[in-house]
């Protein structure tokens, strides 16, 4: 059983949610009474008669909502595969070659899961083996060799397959942000690692002005300046640097780890499209990441570009905001404290290449009843 | 001060920097009367022009402008600086006025904050009878009236998120009453009011300022004027040892960097940031952004840039990193060396030589964006 989006919803809608067993309702069998009271924006305090006895009105509500607590978990758990399907959810474990294989590979989960080989053998990164042995979708066997027939070997405990397939820390924190991810909705894939690129980004773009322009700006400085834009530009130029050579090329020690899609019913792992975010993962107590790291992060990421609308003119603070352009990449840190886990999205940004933030027009602003043109902005200094 | 982005203040805010230039009419060139209309009113701007530098005191560490045109001008110019006694206008004396010689005007920020803090302590202690009157009925187990009650809350749901665009009228404002016994000092006479105000600037605003040449600032061990490289070395020394990664210079490099794209630039203080940016100025909109600076060496965790982005993130702004990398200190130090009092391109070849790199952090939540 893949995971289904609309059952992620009880991971919970913020991290401090408490379970809402009404969401559950639809999923559970023999339950058609869906009047559960809406949760409030306040947090729940029964009303106590002078008795100290809860309330008819609280009593009803409180009952009716356990009732759907007991619906929900009464549904089934644990191994979901059939016996019969089993051989067909057995993931064998290869410790001493470190792989994770199943032989007759069937299931929905396959669609955004694991590699299928020439062969018809499905293998699998750690990270999907614990997912899914952990959710109940597979079991796990120790590999053997030569190969007998085990079905009648009871399969490996939860805690077993954890304490073969986990290596150190960085994988359970690796583990931790797949899982949750997963549990969202997302299609999460390990990325592809993509070789270093020195990259040369050309910044403070204004610097780079034609002899007929800077001219032009010369005689405007010395006889007399009409537009404030132009003194901008003007300042701009001063600290303006015509070209900047800037090689990120270095060993960095952050990689990205996961590509992540969105949920997509199109979505083919043979055929990935650009991701919506790529992963870092990152302990909480390591230092923030030097801007080089970040940089040369960015400049491997290839993440789908947030689409921005062209808004009026002047600066796109979109643009600014969420990236949205091939100049400005974004790459998610997934920071890992002990099994908390926060995601920082950090985007490339460039004000110097948006341009100047005043408008011209700003001087000239439309009134209802004058004509175009015909306003004429204040030009006294006010005084009082 | 009427609403944000009033046409009043289109038409108010219509120059960004304290500096004036030469706004010409339409020219029509087949019509030889647009021809006179535009050189009449090109000569008769440039004889207003030439008006001299305001004259900013810098006493104890700090730029101060004192009198009142001035620090208006200031301000309706680009925003700069802060009314001591204010929120950030300097307003002080037109609250006064109105306080202690009932005279009109257009209400300020701060009166309009007042009121509206009181409506909002008026809609709390409406709330609270609707909790009660909840408790009553849920005692009664009285579904009827809870769904009543419900309807009630909506309607008052909707009027408090309308306190946020009131716009009161003056006689409206509940004004102090009783005359304390120091205001007596302030009332010079029937219609004067001492005026106890000044504007401050940051080092960094003085600087820009006086590079623009819009204010003048007096060395009082000299006498005489500084030049823009003479303050920007004091400025430059008083903060730390003058080493590529002074916390001066990088300020008023960021601080450059920004205002010279034309955004309105304000500290960051009380966003744990340290600069915001308007894209127009605080009378049109709240700042989209809030600019830290990080030095290339500096060594921080994730905890302290994710506190500074919970900070930011609650008044809905975003965060950007702006990264400053610094130059070798024997490079720093020729161009620091050949710094020349009266050569304001010195100043710029020693900025230049630092790197500025953008970077916007946000914090994602998986369970908001999968849609």
């Amino acid at each position: 059983m893949e995971v289904d989006p609309e059952l992620a919803i009880t991971y919970g809608n913020d991290d401090e949610d408490v379970q809402d067993w009404s969401l559950l309702s639809k999923f559970t069998q023999g339950t058609k009474s869906n009047n559960v009271p809406k949760r409030g924006e306040k947090d729940f305090e029964p009303v106590l008669k002078d008795d100290l006895q809860i309330t008819d009105y609280d009593l009803s509500n409180l009952n009716s909502s356990r009732q759907l607590m007991y619906d929900a978990l009464r549904s089934q758990r644990g191994l979901v595969s059939s016996l019969k399907n089993l051989k067909s959810s057995t993931i064998y474990i290869n410790s001493l070659m470190g792989t994770y294989y199943m032989k007759k590979p069937k299931g929905k989960f396959l669609e955004s899961i694991g590699k299928i080989d020439k062969n018809g053998t499905c293998w699998f990164n750690f990270e999907e083996v614990m997912y899914l042995v952990e959710r109940g979708s597979c079991i796990g066997k120790l590999h053997q060799e030569p190969e007998i027939d085990d079905s009648l070997k009871p399969p490996l405990s939860l805690e077993k397959v954890y304490s073969i397939v986990l290596k150190n820390p960085e994988d359970y924190n690796q583990f931790q942000v797949y899982s949750m991810l997963k549990r969202t909705g997302y299609i999460v894939m390990r990325s592809q690692p993509t070789d270093y690129m020195t990259v040369s980004t050309p910044t403070r773009k204004t610097g780079v002005f034609s002899f007929f322009k800077k001219v032009l700006r010369l005689l405007q400085r010395w006889l007399f300046t009409t537009r404030y834009s132009a003194i901008f530009e003007y300042l701009q130029s001063l600290i303006a640097k015509d070209i900047r050579i800037d090689t990120t090329t270095q060993e960095s020690k952050y990689k990205i780890t996961y590509d992540v899609w969105k949920p997509n019913t199109k979505f083919k792992k043979t055929q990935p499209p650009v991701p919506d975010y790529q992963i870092v993962i990152v302990d909480a107590h390591e230092p923030f990441p030097t801007v080089k790291e970040i940089k040369s992060l960015l400049a491997i990421s290839n993440t789908k570009p947030v689409t921005i609308k062209q808004s009026k003119k002047g600066v796109n603070i979109n643009r600014l905001k969420f990236g949205g352009n091939d100049e400005s990449k974004s790459v998610v840190f997934a920071v890992v404290d002990s099994g908390l886990i926060n995601f920082y999205n950090l985007t490339g940004c460039d004000f110097a290449a948006e341009g100047t933030s005043w408008q011209d027009s700003w001087m000239k602003p439309r009134t209802g009843v004058s004509k175009r043109g015909k306003s004429r902005p204040r030009q006294n200094r006010k005084t009082k | 001060m009427p609403p944000k982005g009033s046409s009043e203040h289109l038409q108010k805010y219509v120059q960004p920097l304290p500096v004036d230039i030469i706004q010409l009419p339409e020219l029509i060139p087949h019509n030889p009367l647009s021809w006179v209309i535009v050189i009449y009113s090109f000569l008769q701007q440039s004889m207003k022009m030439k008006k001299s530098p305001i004259e900013v005191r810098y006493e104890n560490m700090t730029f101060k402008v004192d009198t009142l045109p001035e620090m208006k001008y200031l301000w309706d110019h680009g925003f700069f600086g802060k009314g001591i006694l204010s929120r950030s206008e300097p307003t002080w004396l037109d609250r006064t006025e109105r306080r202690l010689l009932k005279t009109n005007g257009s209400l300020t920020s701060e009166e309009i904050v007042k009121e509206r803090r009181r409506l909002r302590e008026e809609f709390k202690t409406e709330r609270k009878k609707l909790d009660d009157l909840e408790r009553t009925f849920k005692l009664e187990n009285n579904l009827n009236e809870l769904q009543k009650l419900e309807s009630k809350r909506h309607l008052l749901t909707e009027k408090r998120t309308l306190i946020n665009k009131t716009k009161p009228t003056i006689t409206e404002i509940e004004s102090d009453k009783d005359m304390r016994l120091e205001d007596k000092e302030l009332i010079i006479s029937d219609t004067t009011i001492k005026r106890m105000e000044y504007l401050e600037l940051m080092p960094v605003e003085s600087l820009f300022l006086l590079l623009l040449n819009s204010i003048k600032i007096k060395n009082p061990e000299t006498g005489s004027n500084y030049t823009s490289v003479q303050l920007f070395k004091k400025l430059a020394t008083q903060c730390g040892s003058i080493t590529p990664d002074n916390y001066f210079i990088t300020q008023f490099l960021i601080y450059y960097h920004y205002k010279s794209l034309g955004w309105c630039v304000k500290s960051g203080m009380k966003f744990s940031s340290d600069f915001i940016l308007y894209e127009r100025g605080p009378p049109f909109q709240h700042a989209e952004f809030a600019i830290t600076i990080v030095h290339d060496k500096q060594v921080k965790d994730f905890t302290y840039y994710g506190s500074i982005n919970r900070v930011v993130g609650v008044v809905k702004k975003t965060m950007v990193l702006s990264f400053v990398q610094s130059p070798p200190l024997s490079v720093f130090q020729e161009s620091w060396d050949a710094l020349s009092d009266n050569k304001l391109e010195t100043m710029f070849d020693l900025l230049k030589l630092y790197d500025i790199d953008e970077i916007s952090y946000k914090r994602w939540s998986p369970s908001r964006t999968r849609e």
